[in-house]
């Protein structure tokens, strides 16, 4: 069995920009730009992150809703397995890369294609951020839990109307909700709805796209409590997409801090909030507004926005907004290096931070 | 302390076709001068609707039916404050802006994508801080004429010293004219709110008479030769609103002064509408949650912002959020608001040292804190239906400690402890 159920290698993702009279391909958004990630099974990691950094094109990538532009994902692959294929992707010898090559088509989601997606999507789910616009208003709440299960073809359809209540009774709602429209619930009753429906399907790994930001604070704390409930009971393995750095730190093992379509700082939870290496993770935090007035933290205030990412800074993406910048910020690009066990950031002046 | 504005037991209902909305049951707030007041709540709580009905700007099938709401502006009136309820729209129109000012929720739909920032700024300019802009003009053509520096000797100096001469002259008549005509229809209006009914009839007559000369003189401002007054008067604007949004950080406001709202970043909106907001320096601040769209740094410049601001140039600054980090970080003294019921007020350190009322407590309780917790506790049900309210007090089905006189009648606010109001029979 391997430890990781999901690994993304080298992932990108570019959106082409076109313009001219011949629609010519101008310049490319770079939204995901070569990103490597290891999601361990059980585990529960968060994605933080400011709007427009690709943090959603990542999660959606990862799910085959976007097609990669380059890179390779596994997804419940044995350990040796992918060693052996990245090891022969990067060999000297192009027989072996070819032979790589053919074995990658067997076990890199990036290339499956059709059919061969409907087993995965089984096992693959996501919760989408407002759950106003991720439910047909048209269908009945039966409807909408119920079709994942039609697609999949996975059971008949009295045992597909058990499963659906059984459903509702574990995200919380009752027997009468099934016969009613999306617009009768309250904000976070369809919220429910919406996690009852990736539930359906008995998945492994599920994508939260900022499930609770459309959410209020006391309903927020409902549906927290909630998704921990379901990752103890159903083994579930949850990639928690959000800008809100307390909803994270409360319910992520490991978080990883994306910047520009890079990841800039990744680790346990712990590590992130108390030893803190990477400067922009450190200004991210002294932001968060904490509900409590006799702490009063020193902010760290970054000045400008974040550059477009159709031509990213040269070097560190940071270096424009980063106090701490030197010459070597602005030519080499850092890499992610171990700064502890477990703890990996990408500056190239932490150590003397 | 002086108070600013207070609000006295506000209702504010909605009338629908399903049925009359009761969005606000009862809200008493005080704001004072020089402090920053937070309202807090969650969504469909009543927190816009107070400030919208402090503002009288509540939309249509809404309507204040019932309360007071006084502000306390100028020395005359310290001790009773004007009712606003009572005075006329073209009052209101005069302190909109001038005196009270509002920043909305989301920046890109409150700004007009057709129009250039820099005309969205000069438009309070040019509705509230007229005269000075014409004074100033005038000024500065009068300084002009006499550093002479345009001139040259002889015959030519004399002719353009008459042109000169001809401009000003023109500019004061224009100015009597354009600065004229809407203040004259203020007075008017404003004479026709405290007179008899016989004298409101004569009043009224006088208003629609001279009403009727206001598209004559907009016409004429259009007119060649006369437009070149406006324009010169344009141009005094025009400094002023770059010399706002460099105060306000904004990176060459040179440029930005001609760009559309489409072409700035979010948090670059919210400077913009704050501008807008701040243009003839406010004795009062709304901020209808002006962070909720954008991201964690971002937010922190712009409460940054506001902060230094409420140094420099406000006065007060009522600071609406669902956010109680923000509450925590900005405020002086808060209202916890609950299904349009104001639930409790109190200074932001007892606040959130001893919450009294069970929903400030669930409230608190089910943020996400800094020290780690194992489990969030929340606050079962969700939040009724303003149509069919519950009776009594509107939280108590909710409620862990509701007792049989809950559902009764509507739980006063009382004083608890020094500034620490709350409306609860748990106290009682």
């Amino acid at each position: 069995m391997s430890n990781n159920i999901i690994e993304v290698r080298e992932l990108k993702k570019y959106y082409p920009v076109q313009g001219g009279v011949f629609k010519r391909h101008i310049a490319d958004v770079k939204a995901v730009d070569g990103v490597n990630l290891a999601i361990k099974k059980g585990e529960c990691l968060g994605l933080v992150g400011e709007s427009g950094c690709g943090k959603t094109t990542l999660g959606k990538t990862i799910l085959r809703l976007n097609n990669a532009t380059e890179g390779r994902i596994y997804f419940n692959e044995p350990q040796e397995k992918v060693e052996e294929v990245e090891g022969l992707l990067s060999s000297e010898d192009r027989e072996e890369r070819s032979r790589g090559q053919k074995l990658r088509k067997k076990i890199d989601i990036t290339k499956f294609y059709g059919r061969r997606l409907l087993p995965l999507r089984q096992k693959i789910q996501i919760v989408f951020q407002d759950p106003s616009n991720s439910l047909n208003p048209r269908m009945l709440v039966k409807g909408i839990i119920a079709e994942p299960l039609i697609t999949q073809k996975l059971m008949n359809a009295r045992e597909i109307e058990k499963r659906v209540i059984e459903l509702l009774y574990t995200v919380g709602m009752a027997k009468e909700h099934l016969m009613r429209y999306p617009h009768e619930f309250s904000g976070g009753q369809r919220q429910r709805i919406a996690i009852a429906r990736a539930l359906a399907t008995y998945p492994e790994f599920m994508l939260m796209d900022e499930p609770t930001s459309a959410l209020d604070v006391s309903v927020q704390a409902q549906i927290l409590n909630l998704l921990q409930k379901l990752q103890a009971d159903f083994q579930l393995t949850y990639l928690f997409v959000t800008h809100h750095l307390l909803v994270v730190k409360h319910i992520s093992n490991r978080i990883a801090v994306m910047y520009l379509g890079k990841i800039m700082e990744l680790g346990s939870t712990d590590d992130i909030f108390e030893d803190t290496h990477h400067p922009y993770t450190r200004a991210l935090l002294s932001a968060i507004p904490i509900p409590d007035p006799e702490t009063k933290m020193k902010k760290i205030i970054l000045t400008g926005d974040v550059p477009n990412p159709v031509n990213p800074p040269k070097g560190c993406r940071f270096n424009p907004r980063c106090k701490y910048a030197e010459d070597i910020c602005r030519e080499a690009e850092p890499e992610l290096e171990e700064a502890s066990g477990n703890h990996f950031v990408a500056c190239h002046r932490w150590k003397e931070l | 302390m002086q108070k600013l504005i207070e609000t006295r037991d506000i209702y504010t209902d909605f009338f629908t076709f399903e049925g009359v909305v009761k969005a606000l049951n009862g809200v008493s707030i005080i704001v004072n001068q020089g402090e920053t007041y937070g309202l807090v709540g969650e969504s469909g709580c009543g927190k816009s609707v107070t400030v919208r009905s402090i503002m009288r700007i509540v939309q249509s099938p809404g309507r204040i039916v019932d309360g007071k709401i006084l502000l306390f502006l100028s020395l005359e009136d310290k001790e009773q404050g004007i009712d606003i309820l009572k005075r006329s729209e073209a009052y209101m129109e005069s302190i909109r802006g001038n005196d009270i000012s509002m920043i909305f929720q989301e920046a890109s739909t409150s700004l007009n994508p057709v129009l250039s920032i820099g005309y969205q700024v000069a438009e309070s300019f040019l509705l509230h801080r007229l005269d000075e802009m014409l004074k100033e003009t005038i000024d500065t053509l009068k300084g002009e004429i006499e550093s002479g520096k345009f001139f040259i000797a002889g015959w030519w100096k004399k002719f353009q010293e008459f042109l000169f001469k001809a401009e000003l002259d023109g500019l004061e008549k224009y100015t009597e004219m354009v600065a004229g005509i809407d203040k004259r229809l203020y007075e008017l209006e404003d004479a026709a709110d405290k007179a008899s009914i016989d004298e409101r009839n004569h009043l009224n007559r006088k208003r629609d008479r001279l009403r009727k000369t206001v598209p004559v003189v907009q016409f004429v401002r259009h007119l060649p030769f006369i437009k070149h007054y406006g324009k010169k008067l344009h141009k005094t604007i025009r400094i002023h609103v770059v010399d706002l949004l460099k105060e306000l950080g904004v990176a060459n406001p040179h440029n930005v002064v001609d760009m559309y709202p489409h072409e700035l970043s979010g948090g670059m909106q919210q400077r913009i509408v704050i501008a807008i907001a701040l243009a003839c320096h406010p004795k009062l601040l709304i901020a209808d949650e002006p962070t909720s769209n954008l991201d964690v740094t971002i937010q922190a410049q712009i409460i940054d912002l506001i902060k230094i601001l409420k140094n420099t140039s406000i006065a007060s600054v009522l600071f609406i959020t669902h956010d109680l980090g923000l509450v925590a970080e900005m405020c002086d003294r808060v209202t916890v608001m609950y299904a349009g019921d104001a639930c409790e007020t109190a200074a932001v350190k007892d606040l959130f040292k001893e919450p009294l009322h069970p929903y400030t407590k669930g409230l608190l309780r089910s943020v996400p804190k800094l020290k780690a917790q194992k489990e969030l506790e929340s606050i079962p049900g969700t939040v009724p239906n303003l149509i069919h309210p519950p009776s009594g007090c509107r939280f108590h089905p909710r409620c862990p400690h509701a007792k049989d006189i809950c559902s009764g009648d509507k739980p006063p606010l009382i004083e608890y402890s020094e500034g620490h109001f709350i409306a609860c029979y748990l106290y009682i």
